[in-house]
């Protein structure tokens, strides 16, 4: 049995508080460069230093994580003691990150994902660095193989922009700045402000007022998600070794994920606008409680899907049609982005003689909201699910601007099938689609009698 | 396997919702006055009695090919499949009420959900129990 203690850095969540108390006011004297202030802060709080530093010690004395040839236990807790432990086969997937701060300390964090939800779905420990490693070889062995992808070159450009999330990036970077001038007390919020109304201006030039303001904004969010996927994706490779697949790659923060190939539950394909533009879609793979959603797996080429198969045997591109779009309701797939649309001309309209400032912004939102419905259009000949001969479920929805192509590989699956009474007497529903994950993939204006058919492999 | 709900499982809903509604009539009355608070009280009642009946007409549980499949509702029909296979644990849950009327709770769990069935007579749930466990043990 392998018997490690945890890395200190575990317990900062413990004494944070207590250590914002005494670090913050030492700091904010720093950053004016007030070495008097900073001395006074630092022996007034000397006290609760010691004192959360003991109590870190204490806390870290008495952590042990331990793994044996069926399970893997975790003991923590100072005054009321607990230990967890999980079954190993149980496990998922394996994911050891290194972000900059850990990787000073020595440390790392690992994380172990479960095949079901229920009753947990991830657990995180932080351990030093080479026991991080160990447990994961451990938990999931996996020998060094050639990569079986390795954008380079003008395939990691591509690799890049695909995986650059503007909305995760966007909210991420708002909250940041929002903690950072909370703690820090320097008004970062107005200087990025100032900043961005600077570029606002320059782009004024060109473009009217409104819409200037949200170009700018929103060239500095995607600016900032493609330099987020440039160091999420230095170094990126994915190989696989038998059952296991290993993906590395990151500058800032280092990960290695493992994920069992038999614990995948699907992949999916998205097939975003950038991604119709580019000729390649990112894939997204799930595997009990790993969602995979920070980072693709793999980029695939259009027209060559089946490169996938290379890491996932079973995928395959759907056999058959997937739904009957003659039975389909339009309203249930252009009501909502149609609403939208509408709703923007005739507030363009009116703003052409009520407030004609705001009419080009207006105008832009309507142009970008044609494109919800020029998606809704194809899902309404494409959206459906089928069962491959391979036993593997196929299923194709859209939101918003993107198409997603989603592979089933496991039968833990629950189908539910919702109609009126209207629909019920068109022969018609709506089916859910649940996964272990804890993801619903819903499918609209499908047969009943053909969704009524789909069985599950016994 | 096919089992329906009895009248009584019906009558459980019903009256449950009658207590929903008692309480939510007296919250109002305690707020604003006697007269709202009836009102609120009985057309809660009326509402929800109607709901519930009619939810429950073509409320059907069955147990066909490995799938465990729940037909229910009735504004919106919704029909549930899961693979038996699949089902990690069932619980049975009763009431003084519920035994009064010989009528219960069944859950079933799976990887991705729970389903939770509700006024199914006592014998029936015993049986899709006994059923869904000596699946569980055959696997």
């Amino acid at each position: 049995m392998n018997t490690v203690r945890l890395h200190p850095l575990h317990f900062t969540k413990f004494i944070r508080y207590g250590f914002v108390l005494c670090v913050f006011p030492v700091l904010r004297a720093l950053l004016v460069f007030d070495i008097a202030a900073a001395w006074t802060a630092f022996t007034q709080s000397a006290l609760i230093l010691i004192a959360v530093t003991i109590l870190a010690w204490l806390l870290w004395n008495h952590s042990e994580i331990s793994l044996d040839d069926t399970c893997f236990s975790a003991m923590y807790g100072l005054i009321i003691h607990r230990t967890d432990t999980f079954a190993r086969d149980r496990i998922s997937a394996v994911v050891v990150s290194r972000p900059i701060s850990y990787r000073l300390l020595g440390a790392a964090r690992l994380t172990l994902y479960f095949k079901s939800e229920k009753p947990l779905a991830s657990i995180s420990f932080t351990l030093p660095r080479a026991q991080a490693e160990r447990f994961a070889c451990e938990l999931l062995p996996a020998v060094q193989k050639p990569s079986v992808f390795e954008p380079a070159g003008f395939d990691r450009f591509l690799f890049v922009m695909l995986s650059a999330n503007v909305i995760a990036t966007s909210i991420l970077s708002v909250m940041t700045a929002y903690r950072v001038t909370k703690m820090l007390g320097q008004d970062f919020e107005t200087a990025a402000i100032t900043g961005l109304s600077q570029a606002a201006e320059l782009f004024s030039a060109w473009l009217p007022a409104g819409v200037s303001a949200l170009v700018t904004l929103v060239v500095f969010f995607a600016l900032l998600s493609v330099l987020r996927g440039l160091f999420s994706t230095t170094g990126f490779t994915v190989s696989r070794s038998g059952g296991i697949l290993v993906c590395r790659g990151g500058l800032l923060t280092k990960t290695e994920r493992r994920i069992a190939v038999s614990a995948i539950n699907a992949s999916t394909l998205h097939i975003t606008p950038w991604a119709r533009i580019l000729r390649r879609y990112p894939v997204y793979i799930t595997a009990g409680g790993f969602r995979g959603h920070e980072l693709p797996l793999i980029a695939v080429k259009k027209g060559d899907e089946k490169f996938l198969t290379r890491i996932l045997p079973e995928f395959c591109l759907p056999e058959k049609k997937m739904c009957n779009p003659r039975r389909k309701n339009w309203v249930a797939y252009f009501g909502k982005p149609g609403g939208v649309a509408g709703a923007l001309i005739v507030l363009w309209l009116v703003s052409r003689y009520a407030l004609p400032a705001l009419s080009s912004l207006l105008a832009l939102l309507f142009f970008i909201s044609l494109g919800p419905v020029i998606i809704a259009a194809e899902a309404f000949f494409r959206e459906g699910i089928c069962k491959n001969t391979n036993r593997t479920f196929s299923l194709s929805y859209s939101r918003f601007f993107t198409r997603y192509l989603v592979s089933l590989y496991t039968n833990d699956l629950s189908f539910e099938l919702k109609m009126h009474a209207l629909a019920a007497a068109e022969g018609r529903c709506d089916l859910k689609v649940r996964t272990p994950s804890h993801i619903t993939y819903r499918l609209r204006g499908l047969e009943y009698s053909e969704a009524k058919r789909l069985k599950f492999n016994i | 396997m096919k089992c329906y709900l009895p009248v009584s499982g019906t009558l459980l809903a019903v009256l449950w919702s009658a207590g929903f509604s008692a309480v939510v009539g007296i919250a109002v009355w305690l707020l604003v006055s006697v007269f709202w608070g009836l009102i609120a009280g009985f057309g809660l009642f009326a509402l929800l009695a109607v709901v519930c009946t009619l939810h429950r007409i073509g409320y059907c549980v069955e147990v066909r090919d490995y799938e465990l499949i729940l037909n229910r509702g009735f504004f919106m029909l919704s029909v549930q499949k899961f693979p038996l296979r699949f089902v990690t644990g069932t619980s049975r849950i009763t009431t003084p009420l519920s035994r009064l009327l010989g009528v219960g709770i069944i859950t079933v769990s799976t990887s991705g959900r729970i389903a939770v069935l509700i006024g199914l007579s006592l014998r029936d749930i015993a049986q899709l129990r006994s059923f869904l466990i000596e699946r569980e043990d055959g696997l």
